[in-house]
């Protein structure tokens, strides 16, 4: 009987992990046409658009600036690297990564979009094919429309690589 | 088109290219990543663990983090689970998924500062529910370190572990018909066929696609990479055969081995 409750017990806590292991880099890279980064190439990086209007002005190099009805917009591409161990050489645990983004203080004034995602505190996927080793470019804006006041704006955005 | 079902099996998938090695004549290049240049980043491992529990199991998990940038960082940990909605995988915080396993989650230590070069280790411990509605979960160091530099936004990295979980050995993987998409000047001949996972657990489907001339004869084969589906996960596997073909009639055979067993479709096609 007491036998019968030990493997029950075993039976409960089993668990069996796979063995082999997939290490996972994440990287922000300079795109060659967009903003240069500060601390490009590696996993915290910052970017500075100086300051700029909505009319007239000039924007740093690899920005673009457009003007619609009733906001602008400034954008530009950079670049991500997620990459996976170099010991693995056999795909057989993971042959791709989803990117996810997020912001993390809320803006209800302004529009924050990465890839055509519109960026929340909560995350979104930016890619859920991502390639690894490729440096992959993602497009980057922030829409500041007209009614908004001349003041800094500055966030952080959070990106998470999880290995599909 | 003539459809061999070997063993039944579950199976789906999202428009992707599967990446492809050809064989012959090249024998089995299995797609041997280039070597990656060393990047000041952030290094998680494991990336991906496959568990294979039972309900109301606990399993505890060793997962290390290395800086191998030159500035400090802080980490965080948090759990999601991995959920399916509309064919995509969505992050769900912890507690927020009926029948949910992140809710479990006790990380020891919950948050980790990591000094340049340096390594710690995180131990997950996680819980399966009595009746568990999910199959994965995400244990993500959660990067609060920005890049002390004069922008005005700010980019932090995180990366997470995948902890997929197979409960049982019903595996559901079902494979559409094949299609053809005939090589031009421009274009290979590629393959494709729709992946679905119908089933409750998590698989890991991989193939390989098998050119045969009308009288059957060998032409070429293409090993699919593998391609993880988690329930109700869908997913496009196009393959793509690089070398040409003369005109003449021929056969696609496409196999998908899985933890459910093997399914083999075939199609014919003509090359003019």
């Amino acid at each position: 009987m007491r036998r019968s409750w030990l493997v029950l017990i075993a039976l409960l806590f089993w668990s069996r992990p796979a063995s082999a292991q997939v290490t996972l880099t994440i990287a922000f890279v300079s795109d060659p046409s967009g903003i240069t980064l500060s601390g490009s190439g590696t996993s915290s990086a910052s970017l500075s658009f100086g300051t700029v209007q909505a009319f007239g002005g000039t924007v740093p190099s690899g920005v673009t600036k457009s003007v619609a009805g009733n906001s602008w917009t400034l954008s530009t591409p950079f670049d991500v690297l997620v990459q996976k161990g170099a010991l693995d050489v056999i795909d057989l645990l993971s042959t791709s990564y989803t990117l996810t983004a997020r912001l993390q203080a809320a803006d209800i004034q302004d529009t924050w979009k990465f890839n055509s995602v519109v960026l929340s505190t909560t995350a979104a996927t930016i890619t859920a094919t991502g390639i690894y080793g490729s440096t992959t470019s993602y497009g980057f804006s922030l829409t500041v429309p007209f009614s908004a006041s001349a003041a800094a704006i500055s966030n952080t955005i959070n990106f998470t690589a999880v290995a599909n | 088109m003539q459809k061999t079902l070997i063993c039944m099996s579950t199976l789906l998938l999202s428009g992707i290219l599967c990446r492809a090695s050809d064989f012959p004549p090249k024998p089995e290049q299995q797609s041997a990543p280039a070597p990656q240049a060393q990047v000041p980043s952030l290094a998680l491992s494991p990336a991906v663990i496959m568990v294979k529990a039972s309900p109301s199991a606990s399993s505890a998990h060793v997962l290390t983090i290395t800086n191998l940038t030159n500035t400090r960082f802080r980490f965080v940990l948090e759990a999601f689970d991995v959920v399916i909605r509309d064919g995509q995988r969505v992050f769900v915080p912890a507690g927020e998924t009926e029948g949910g396993i992140a809710r479990s989650a006790i990380f020891d230590p919950p948050a980790v500062d990591l000094n340049p070069g340096a390594s710690a280790q995180v131990k997950v411990t996680l819980t399966v529910p009595l009746d568990p509605k999910v199959r994965a979960v995400a244990a993500i160091f959660h990067g609060l370190t920005a890049f002390a530099g004069k922008g005005n936004l700010l980019f932090t990295g995180s990366l997470g572990t995948l902890i997929t979980y197979n409960l049982s050995d019903k595996v559901d993987v079902r494979v559409g018909a094949p299609t053809v998409n005939p090589q031009t000047e421009r274009s290979n001949l590629t393959i494709s066929e729709q992946l679905e996972n119908a089933g409750r657990e998590p698989a890991v489907p991989k193939g390989t696609l098998a050119i045969l001339r009308g009288t059957g004869e060998l032409v070429g084969r293409v090993a699919i990479q593998p391609h993880r589906l988690l329930p109700g996960e869908k997913f496009n596997c196009a393959v793509e055969y690089s070398h040409n073909l003369r005109p003449g009639k021929y056969r696609a055979m496409v196999s998908f081995v899985h933890e459910g067993g093997l399914q083999t479709n075939s199609v014919e096609f003509q090359i003019q």
